[in-house]
């Protein structure tokens, strides 16, 4: 193929098949070329610039989901110029071999700008070649630009290749909520980051989706008036959709946000009970002693029920006298908040419950630098828990 | 309930506000005006879907026009999205909307103003907290601020709940009405409790003149007069005076971009690193450099200054006419639709480094931009090979359009000779992050709702800035027509412009 028909695949989102060997030289000869000419505009002479500002390294094991992940890059590299590494490994599948493309993803910002395109390779392993697939990839990053790495694939701690990449992978993204177990998965999670807290952070993009839960149940306790009853919290409820859980149990995001506010409150855990789905945490607030309750529990089945999560509520006084509530209802969009004193009408108010799409949550990541010592406390306390809760 | 009070609410810890709003009402004077419905309202309801408001939250608006709940909450639509409308955030977020028609300078509009506040508190757990949002003429300030006053309807100092005001621009329209002003603010509500809105400083590409100096350590060093040869800050507008004639006709470029807007840049781009990012140690920064400009004396005021009007010309393809031919404007006005400045900041850090100010309505193209320009090489190394022209590095700050960072540096055109050709480094927002920049008033309502006053203006700064431009202001009123230089619309200014940078050697970056 002559270089000018590779430019024109390439810069056409089309995947262009090359040497290993040669990735490096053939980009540099692809952007030469479009440096010369404009691919989307013919009439214009204004030329292609490549940008850069992060490594994006995308873990696959699945070749089917390859060009979906390349559609979501496509998407991620408008708010987060990079360069893209989509690796797929196929252990114990076909002939020893690794295979890789070049493409590109070209955007114009605004009608007047020069196309913007940032760069993809894409490698695929068969059989025992994926294990020679992290000494290929770090190569292929860009010298001192942050290396992120977002996990699609399995057995993300058994991993060789993200062993092989610890060393130069700043930020991990994951997501918690597809832990088949979090009773196993969440202390292996705090391992994870513990032992490696000087060379890489996590991210989890389970984390990111409870964040409009974290920041409504802050806003109850953003008045100093309303920030006493911190100190009076007697029971804590999450509410979750049975229906919407794949395999039985509780969802990891349930414990998750117990270990969020257990874990930001400094609560000790006492005990635990089960009671068919029910998981009720004993708990015990660290300077006075006071206990808490902390109860997961399916909500009553609606058909209306949407997402993992139903309801929040924290009741503080004597009697659960006030109660601070957040409830999803028949819209997914929506949740409803409450603040319920005793013998007085309840204060609502109706807010928006974004759902965010894949897109939208991996490129949040992407703007995170460093370690989330909040996120790491509330895995160690939902880490607690679940040990608490499995040797029970 | 006894309790050991949390100082912070330990849930904040982590989450992207940090500081966030308490419940409380914004009460909006001159709600039936435009601002209220084209900014305020959008922005708070913007605020709300991205869950930035308080838990408890409601929004009293109050006029003069006659109109029922439900002609106001109409009013407040017309800005928003139809889809938007139709969501459950809007409709809880319109009952919380209530209207009160009354004179301002009325007692008992605020008496029932006060009860509808009560009846809000309790029905609604708003807490007694209020913010007053001054959205009307600057003509009716110091009525609803000693009417508030007098309604006793303002937190004192040690009380549990608070009291914030927020005074729409012009601050005064001379240093004499802005003291003035002030007096009749502080006497009523403290400093702390008085939120001075300059939209200019909600920009997204203003805010970031403060990140780009102190979180990037490369530039401080060089960031001085050592080697800084000049600054210029250019507010350029291919508009006219558009609707806004009235306001326009008595306040003219300089009241309406330069002491204002322009030298709160300039302050960001010349004050030292403060203390800390909070609100006092910021604002003490840039009045430190308020205050260092060098005073001059009405007589001095020419020699420094230019301001013109514009004539006919064609603006984007477009014939325009004349200032004095626009609608509404008097025919022989003596407004000026464009003002430069040369201004010298007497610190250690700036001594001798002009910064030039200019600002014009009806230019060439629409720019709002600081460019600093550094001094040349010392030795001339390429002179005996080179045929090109050594041109200074420049870095430059786009506020708008385009909004970015740019730095020109000399770079070898390849071949044998060595020639050198003029280069451009860019960052560009649009394109390193594809996000939809907040809107100023969204960012600056949530700055006041949390009680974050550091984009804010404080009085001392209101009025230095006023005495930097006093004795221009002065000498243009006392030489009439005499001086009022003329520019074509659509040109790069007044000829009279260019001189006054032309007598130092420089030239104005080309629009």
């Amino acid at each position: 193929m002559s270089s000018q028909n590779s430019l024109d695949v390439v810069l056409k989102g089309q995947p262009l098949e090359v040497d290993i060997a040669a990735i490096e030289e053939q980009l540099r000869e692809l952007w030469k070329g479009a440096a010369q000419e404009d691919i989307h505009d013919e009439e214009s002479t204004r030329p292609v610039a490549r940008t850069s500002v992060l490594n994006l390294v995308v873990y696959l094991e699945d070749p089917s989901s390859e060009q979906r992940i390349t559609e979501a890059i496509s998407e991620l590299t408008m708010e987060n110029p990079c360069r893209a590494i989509v690796v797929t490994a196929l252990q114990g599948q076909g002939v020893s071999s690794i295979e890789a493309w070049i493409s590109a993803h070209c955007h114009r910002p605004s009608p007047t700008s020069k196309v913007m395109c940032c760069e993809q390779v894409s490698l695929r392993a068969c059989g025992t070649s994926v294990r020679e697939l992290a000494p290929t990839v770090v190569p292929l990053l860009i010298s001192d630009l942050p290396v992120f790495v977002w996990w699609k694939g399995s057995r993300l701690f058994e991993s060789e290749f993200l062993e092989g990449i610890s060393d130069v992978c700043d930020r991990l993204i994951l997501d918690s909520k597809s832990f088949d177990s979090p009773e196993v998965d969440f202390p292996r999670l705090e391992e994870y980051i513990q032992t490696r807290s000087d060379r890489l952070a996590v991210s989890d993009v389970a984390w990111h989706r409870l964040k409009q839960w974290r920041e409504l149940t802050a806003q109850f306790f953003d008045a100093p008036v309303l920030r006493a009853h911190l100190n009076h919290i007697e029971k804590v409820t999450v509410e979750f959709n049975e229906r919407a859980v794949q395999r039985s149990g509780v969802p990891p995001q349930a414990f998750l946000l117990v270990g969020w506010l257990a874990s930001r409150l400094h609560w000790e855990i006492i005990g635990t009970e089960t009671q068919d789905a029910t998981r009720r945490f004993h708990l015990r607030a660290r300077d006075g002693g006071r206990p808490i309750t902390a109860e997961i529990c399916p909500a009553d089945a609606r058909p209306e029920l949407s997402g993992h999560l139903v309801s929040f509520e924290i009741a503080t006084g004597e009697d659960w006298a006030t109660a601070f509530r957040i409830a999803k209802g028949g819209n997914p969009n929506c949740a409803q908040t409450e603040i319920a004193f005793a013998h007085l009408p309840p204060y609502r108010r109706v807010i928006p419950l974004r759902i965010y799409n894949e897109v939208e949550l991996i490129a949040r990541q992407l703007e995170v630098f460093g370690h989330d010592r909040i996120y790491e406390d509330a895995i160690a306390m939902a880490s607690a828990l679940v040990k608490t809760s499995r040797s029970t | 309930m006894t309790s050991t009070m949390p100082l912070t609410n330990p849930l904040r810890e982590g989450l992207l506000a940090e500081r966030s709003a308490e419940p409380c009402i914004v009460v909006i004077f001159g709600a039936s005006g435009d601002l209220a419905k084209r900014k305020l309202i959008p922005a708070l309801f913007s605020l709300a879907e991205q869950q930035l408001l308080p838990s408890a939250f409601a929004i009293v608006g109050i006029s003069r026009r006659n109109m029922t709940h439900e002609e106001f909450c109409q009013s407040q639509r017309e800005f928003i999205e139809e889809e938007r409308l139709k969501t459950p955030v809007w409709k809880s977020f319109e009952e919380g909307m209530s209207y009160i028609s009354a004179d301002f300078s009325d007692p008992s509009g605020y008496k029932r103003l006060a009860d509808e506040l009560t009846r809000i508190d309790r029905d609604r757990g708003t807490l007694n907290n209020r913010l007053y949002y001054l959205s009307t003429p600057p003509g009716a300030y110091s009525e609803i601020i000693r009417q508030l006053g007098a309604a006793r309807m303002v937190a004192g100092k040690g009380s549990k709940n608070w009291t914030r005001i927020v005074i729409e621009k012009p601050f005064g329209r001379d240093f004499d009405s802005a003291h003035a002003l002030n007096e009749e603010v502080n006497g009523v509500f403290s400093e702390d409790q008085v939120y001075r809105i300059d939209h200019y400083l909600g920009k997204e590409t203003v805010q970031n003149i403060i990140v780009f100096r102190f979180a990037n350590g490369i530039f401080e060093p060089i960031w001085n007069r050592r080697y800084v040869d000049h600054v210029q800050i250019t507010v350029a507008e291919t508009l006219g005076v558009e609707h806004r004639a009235a306001y326009y006709e008595t306040s003219g470029a300089t009241r309406d971009m330069v002491q204002n807007h322009m030298l709160q840049v300039m302050n960001l781009v010349a004050m030292e690193p403060p203390a800390a990012l909070d609100a006092d140690a910021l604002r003490d920064e840039k009045t430190k450099v308020l205050r260092a400009i060098r005073p001059v004396s009405v007589e001095e005021a020419l020699k420094y200054s230019v301001r013109a009007q514009y004539n006919r010309g064609f603006v984007a393809g477009r014939e325009v006419p004349a200032y004095r031919q626009e609608e509404n404007v008097n025919p022989e006005s003596l407004t000026e639709t464009y003002c430069a400045f040369k201004f010298f900041v007497d610190n250690w850090r700036w001594a001798g480094v002009p910064f030039y100010l200019r600002s014009g309505k009806r230019l060439a193209k629409r720019v709002s931009e600081v460019a600093i320009q550094f001094k040349g090489v010392p030795h001339l190394l390429f002179g005996q090979t080179a045929n090109d022209h050594l041109e200074p590095n420049m870095l430059v700050l786009k506020i708008q359009p385009d909004e970015g960072i740019t730095l020109r540096f000399g770079a070898k055109l390849p071949g044998q000779s060595m020639h050198i050709r003029w280069v451009n480094m860019d960052f560009r927002y649009g394109t390193s992050f594809g996000v939809k920049t907040p809107e100023a008033y969204e960012r600056l309502l949530h700055d006041c709702l949390r009680g974050d006053a550091t984009l804010f203006a404080r009085r001392d700064s209101v009025e230095a800035a006023w005495k930097v431009i006093m004795p221009y202001l002065t000498s243009w009123q006392e030489s009439k027509e005499k001086n009022l230089a003329q520019y074509e619309a659509g040109a790069q200014g007044p000829a009279e412009a260019d001189a006054l940078i032309a007598a130092d050697k420089r030239k104005w970056r080309r629009l």
